[in-house]
């Protein structure tokens, strides 16, 4: 059984196909148009996919898209209504967009891809989103938590896993999203939603949680343990506009402009300490959530999925502090994993020719395009001790290298196969990154990668961890030598994201930190995305060669070759 | 002047009025002049005559300098105008940025490759002569829109500064492209020449006629939407703003994947 999932017009529009049960490939289409989080119909990772596949889209059985169109469209239309008629500006444009083009998505699926349209179908989104997290997780039975923005009306959803059976346990409704709260105060802190979340979760360190209090009292918790959303400083429901309302500036001050300086420190720190509070209040609310899961599903392990999953932090609070001993998290928890619980829904529930299939196991992450380096230039790196050798000297004479191999990541993190590694020994080594190639603002940290079975002298790692911490999906607190000797990667609070490196998974990168190791007595390298800042991570040889270009990076390699610039200051 | 450089200067004279629209402008010149320099940059990979892949190999250097211009510009100008940009963003203000610029270097936006320039690798769809003839057409219309930017700027010395020295390329991209096909006039290649320029406005004209219409009948439909608003859906709004929005927790809504026959539901919008 051949199957397209697809998700699209949220955020992260993305491809996935699966034969048999099995993802062959993968990709979002930000990685094509280059556009960060495009949220554009994917029809060029689509064709990457079915190219990978090696099949035209006739041979496809099913293409499943990763929402239920109508639902969706009942949710903005309702939630529209709701708001007369304050919603008279935001009724005409949303609704010529639904009208327009959304709710013929069947029409267009088919016509893009050649295919009858008997062959489009949909998934819930939610049930997409709880498939994404626990098919391809190790788990028999799993308790399953859906944080996300908002699918056609539920806004966090519980599950109950077991074989190939997810089991529906109830779920909180649009407008009470968690997820979209989270966006709102990124938004509010001059951040754009749904791609800035993650720098409010790293501002969230440098402040004290003041405003935890007022925050909490727009929470509003039931005794059967869902809650409901104050929706006054918020406007969820004004489809394209800003997500917070004037409530909230009466109570904060004035949303911060993008790139207008932030408010850090004493004695104005309101958006690092705003951030702390959102922070605090989306993990106290996650705990809650997870021990109401935990009543209903009583297991071991947990299954997180949605946006909020895509967040470390929290995640780390959860595993810690909450009733599972046991965490799984899909390396694409958003809108792009959608598209790949869509199909594995479809095929391990549907079974579209009558067949039932095996739960696939997710054991690395790389679905994506591998790149042709045949057309660069450069030095050629014949075998892996070359390329290990020229990665090396890099290192230790520029403090830093880009390196491009094999499949891409699927997700929005670098694992190793679209990566910038920095020696994280040096003094200006955070500095050296971001002006020549990351440009990210200076308080956001970056991710050590290490051997596992070294992780544990640098990093205090939590049990039941194993996944989460192969694909940096949680903080950990850093030992005391780690942050004396190696703080480019230690946060201001003393944590670090790592990403622990399994020498049966990726030999190559395990072998290139024990050799780095061997030279400089700790076996870590800073370990952070390929990409320029506001774009993607790169994808191929093209994009590779475009960021070298564009950045001061002084040595890239790309499989076996390697760009050397010969003007950069040492 | 031509008239739609009036047009143009009248609207891009609010464009550089407005701070959030500025930025908004300049981030849509910097994401465009990028697409570009990739697409070009791919195309001087493909071409065999080394005159033109040096050529072009410059050009996609240019774009992607010019990229970096803006995207330096629009962070100069963020961090020195908190106030305003605020002020802007609490507004709500509905900015856009120029997309007259993004659709005159190429085709409109839902045949392109990140919302600006050509599709990528354009050059082995046209061919060496249709595709250097498209890209001198939309240089020279870049070079006038730019010319008129660049006035309008005078009174932002830096922004002003950055037009200046991007019309200067623009002029060596205008004589390249010319150069080059009269080169091919000159080996006897004039009809096809002249039938590729002609394409190239031709395909320009049609695609602003299309943007026309798409523009107007948008227009329309939202005004009749608008009305449908304060009519039809009146009496239906009441109801919905009288009752109450749902919350905690709600069992999943029943469903034909359910009930057993999980296909009937995933073939199901709704």
């Amino acid at each position: 059984m051949r199957i397209l999932g697809l998700s699209a017009f949220g955020r992260d529009a993305a491809a996935v196909l699966v034969v048999d049960g099995e993802p062959l490939a993968a990709s979002t289409e930000e990685r094509f148009t280059r556009v960060l989080h495009d949220p554009a119909f994917p029809r060029r990772a689509a064709r990457a996919c079915l190219r990978a596949g090696g099949l035209e889209a006739r041979d496809l059985d099913a293409v499943v898209f990763h929402v239920k169109p109508l639902r969706q469209f009942e949710r903005v239309l309702a939630c529209q209504l709701r708001a007369f008629p304050r919603s008279a500006g935001t009724f005409s444009r949303s609704l010529f967009s639904w009208l327009g083009d959304r709710l013929w998505i069947r029409g267009r699926i088919a016509s893009e891809l050649g295919l009858p349209p008997e062959k489009v179908l949909f998934a819930e989104h939610h049930a997409a989103h709880a498939a994404a997290a626990y098919m391809p997780s190790p788990f028999e039975e799993a308790a399953v938590l859906v944080v996300d923005g908002a699918g056609e009306w539920a806004c966090t959803s519980l599950w109950h896993g077991r074989g190939t059976t997810l089991t529906p346990l109830g779920e909180v409704l649009f407008p009470h999203s968690l997820s979209l709260l989270y966006s709102a105060v990124t938004e509010f802190l001059g951040f754009p939603p749904g791609a800035g979340e993650e720098r409010v979760m790293e501002l969230a360190a440098l402040g004290a949680p003041r405003f935890l209090l007022w925050l909490t009292e727009l929470l509003h918790w039931e005794e059967d343990g869902s809650y409901r959303l104050d929706q006054r400083p918020f406007r969820f429901a004004f489809v394209g506009e800003r997500l917070f309302a004037q409530p909230l500036s009466d109570r904060l001050g004035p949303p911060r402009a993008p790139g207008a300086p932030l408010r850090l420190s004493e004695p104005d720190s309101r958006d690092a300490d705003l951030a702390a509070s959102v922070q605090r209040l989306v993990e106290e609310a996650l705990l809650r959530l997870a021990a109401e899961l935990h009543r209903r599903a009583p297991c071991d392990s947990l299954c997180f999925g949605g946006e909020l999953a895509a967040n470390p932090k929290a995640c780390a609070r959860l595993l810690r502090d909450g009733p599972f001993k046991q965490l799984w998290i899909p390396p694409a928890a958003g809108d792009d994993g959608a598209a790949l619980g869509a199909a594995l829904h479809l095929a391990t529930t549907a079974a579209v020719d009558g067949t039932s299939v095996r739960r696939w196991r997710q054991t690395r992450p790389f679905l994506g395009e591998a790149p042709d380096a045949s057309e660069l230039p450069g030095f050629p790196l014949p075998d892996d001790d070359a390329r290990l050798s020229a990665l090396l000297g890099a290192l230790q004479r520029d403090g830093l290298v880009g390196w491009v191999r094999g499949r891409g990541e699927w997700g929005p993190r670098s694992l190793g196969h679209r990566a910038l590694l920095a020696d994280p020994r040096r003094l200006d080594c955070k500095e050296r990154v971001n002006s020549l190639v990351k440009r990210r603002e200076s308080f956001r940290p970056f991710s050590p990668a290490v051997p596992a079975e070294h992780a544990a002298e640098f990093f205090e790692l939590p049990a039941g961890a194993e996944w989460p911490l192969r694909w940096m999906q949680l903080t950990v607190r850093a030992r005391p030598r780690t942050v004396d000797r190696l703080h480019a990667v230690v946060h201001v609070d003393g944590t670090s994201r790592p990403h622990l490196v399994h020498a049966g998974e990726d030999p190559l990168l395990h072998r290139l930190l024990l050799e780095w190791g061997k030279l400089t007595g700790a076996p870590i390298l800073l370990h952070t995305s390929l990409n320029l800042r506001g774009d993607p991570l790169v994808r191929g040889a093209d994009d590779a060669r475009a960021l070298w270009e564009r950045s001061g990076l002084p040595v890239l390699v790309v499989e076996d070759r390697m760009l050397e610039r010969r003007d950069v200051a040492r | 002047m031509e008239l739609s450089d009036l047009f143009l200067r009248a609207r891009s004279r609010a464009v550089w009025a407005d701070p959030a629209r500025t930025l908004l402008t300049l981030e849509s010149f910097a994401r465009t002049e990028a697409d570009g320099g990739r697409d070009i940059a791919m195309a001087a990979r493909r071409v065999t005559d080394a005159e033109l892949r040096r050529h072009l190999a410059r050009h996609a250097e240019d774009e992607a300098r010019h990229a970096e211009l803006f995207r330096q510009r629009v962070e100069e100008l963020r961090s020195a105008g908190g106030a305003q940009l605020a002020a802007a963003s609490a507004a709500g203000a509905d900015v856009a940025g120029d997309p007259a610029y993004d659709l005159s270097r190429g085709r409109p936006a839902h045949e392109v490759d990140a919302h600006g320039f050509l599709t990528l690798g354009l050059l082995d769809e046209l061919g060496e002569v249709s595709y250097v003839a498209m890209l001198h057409v939309a240089e020279e219309r870049a070079a006038r829109l730019f010319r008129v930017h660049a006035d309008l700027t005078r009174g932002d010395p830096a922004t002003h500064a950055i037009f200046e020295a991007i019309l200067r390329d623009e002029q060596y991209h205008v004589a390249w492209t010319r150069a080059t096909l009269d080169g091919w006039r000159e080996q006897g290649r004039t009809d096809e020449v002249k039938r590729a320029l002609n394409d190239a406005r031709a395909s320009r004209a049609w695609d602003a006629w299309k943007r026309l219409g798409a523009r107007s009948a948008a227009t329309f439909g939202r005004a009749v939407l608008l009305v449908l608003y304060f009519t039809v859906l009146l009496p239906f709004a009441l109801v919905a703003r009288a009752g109450r929005e749902r919350g905690g927790w709600r069992a999943p809504r029943p469903s034909p994947a359910r009930a057993g026959d999980p296909l009937a539901a995933a073939r199901a919008q709704f």
